[in-house]
């Protein structure tokens, strides 16, 4: 059956039997049918579809991944994923950060078969670029699920005012405001984002 | 975008931007941009998508239709809607009762152009079938909203079990068993419902 939605400028919800949600494998397979829509899940198992981003997201998106795959690369401790890479967390939730990197420690506890659908892993490490549709709220309350979900680093990027919100586990959450760069800690010490061209934009 | 479901046995709610509702506009060309779903709203402008009702469920709304529209056009107060007609209701849901009956007093308060959309009235009266994906408490709840939405007179019919639901504005639910026919009452006096057929399936 197609559902023809109408033009979405915020993330919608779907919700299919709340007291039956949908499997793993059964969520994997409807994203699976669904190459072109951006799918989350949310912990109570409400399916989130979320609006393409921008020219610009989209930009200050690989400015990070592909300074984060330079690192991952050069460090050669873990890899580095971009905004296609989902993961299903503990609290049930299954969601794509922006850019992810995860230790080869952690890969290794996985199976080839999992690693080809959505792995059951939490990365060590993970940063969201706010686009335009994003609100500020949900966008920190996105951070806290990741961090409560046991991610040690955490970087919401907001481009259009220069600012990092820092999200590390076991701290309070920190701004860093008009910096040309930032600087990892925990996993992701010696990894430094210059930050020049998300401030710049398209 | 467009969405490819599951195979439904249950209604799939779909919440857009909870601070953007569709306006009835966007609303009414969403349920024409996908005409083979069964799609309403509630009130608090989640829309859901109810799955087809098979054979049996479309059988029994056919027969209630039929015997309601032959006696309104010889009691000549009113007319008969079936399921593809939607009502924008008072507290801003929008549902569509598998038979509806509209007096001709209220009908001529709409303008040409909401008698070719999604009208903005009450129907006195009307009946919802039960198809096997719904619940009963669900159904019953459903009820209760368009009698506190003003309907008059509504009746769920569960096939299954021989019964009939009555509610009536202003009255307790009562429950009608194994009965081989059902009275009107209030706008729809003088109409004689029969359930063999209905209870007797396909």
């Amino acid at each position: 059956m197609q559902l023809l939605l109408p033009d979405l400028d915020a993330p919608a919800t779907l919700i299919f039997d709340p007291e039956d949600r949908l499997s793993d494998d059964d969520y994997f397979d409807f994203c699976a049918s669904n190459p072109d829509v951006w799918l989350e899940r949310t912990a109570r198992g409400e399916i989130v579809i979320v609006p393409p981003v921008g020219g610009e997201s989209a930009y200050r998106n690989t400015v990070v991944t592909c300074q984060l795959g330079n690192w991952s690369e050069q460090t050669g401790h873990g890899k580095g994923f971009g905004p296609t890479f989902q993961v299903m967390l503990p609290d049930g939730s299954s969601l794509c950060p922006d850019a992810a990197w995860v230790s080869n420690q952690r890969l290794s506890g996985l199976t080839r078969e999992q690693l080809r659908r959505f792995p059951p892993l939490v990365p060590e490490f993970i940063v969201e670029v706010m686009s335009p549709s994003d609100r500020l709220h949900a966008a920190q309350r996105m951070m806290q699920d990741w961090i409560d979900n046991g991610v040690e680093l955490g970087w919401l990027i907001d481009g259009d005012n220069r600012c990092v919100y820092v999200y590390r586990q076991g701290h309070e959450m920190r701004q860093v405001l008009n910096e040309s760069q930032i600087e990892g800690e925990g996993p992701m010490e010696s990894f430094v984002l210059d930050l020049t061209d998300i401030w710049a934009g398209l | 975008m467009q969405l490819a479901l599951p195979d439904l046995d249950a209604p799939v709610t779909l919440t857009l931007d909870s601070e953007n509702r569709l306006s009835d506009d966007d609303y009414f060309a969403f349920c024409m941009a996908n005409p083979d779903l069964h799609i309403e709203r509630t009130a608090q402008g989640e829309i859901v998508i109810v799955p087809p009702a098979g054979y049996e469920s479309d059988y029994d709304n056919v027969d209630c239709v039929s015997q309601l529209k032959v006696w309104s056009k010889r009691d000549g107060r009113g007319r008969v809607s079936g399921c593809s007609v939607q009502f924008f209701l008072p507290d801003g849901s929008a549902m569509s009762p598998n038979v509806a009956w509209l007096s001709n007093e209220r009908f001529a308060g709409l303008t040409k152009q909401q008698r070719r959309q999604f009208p903005r009235v009450v129907p006195e009266f009307i009946v919802e079938v039960m198809s096997p994906s719904d619940r009963l408490r669900a159904a019953q709840r459903k009820m209760q909203k368009w009698i506190d939405n003003g309907v008059q007179l509504g009746w769920l019919i569960d096939g299954d079990n021989r019964c009939v639901y009555v509610y009536r504005q202003g009255r307790e639910m009562r429950q009608v068993r194994n009965v081989s026919q059902i009275e009107g009452e209030g706008p729809i006096e003088g109409f004689v419902l029969d359930l063999t057929d209905i209870w007797a399936g396909t």
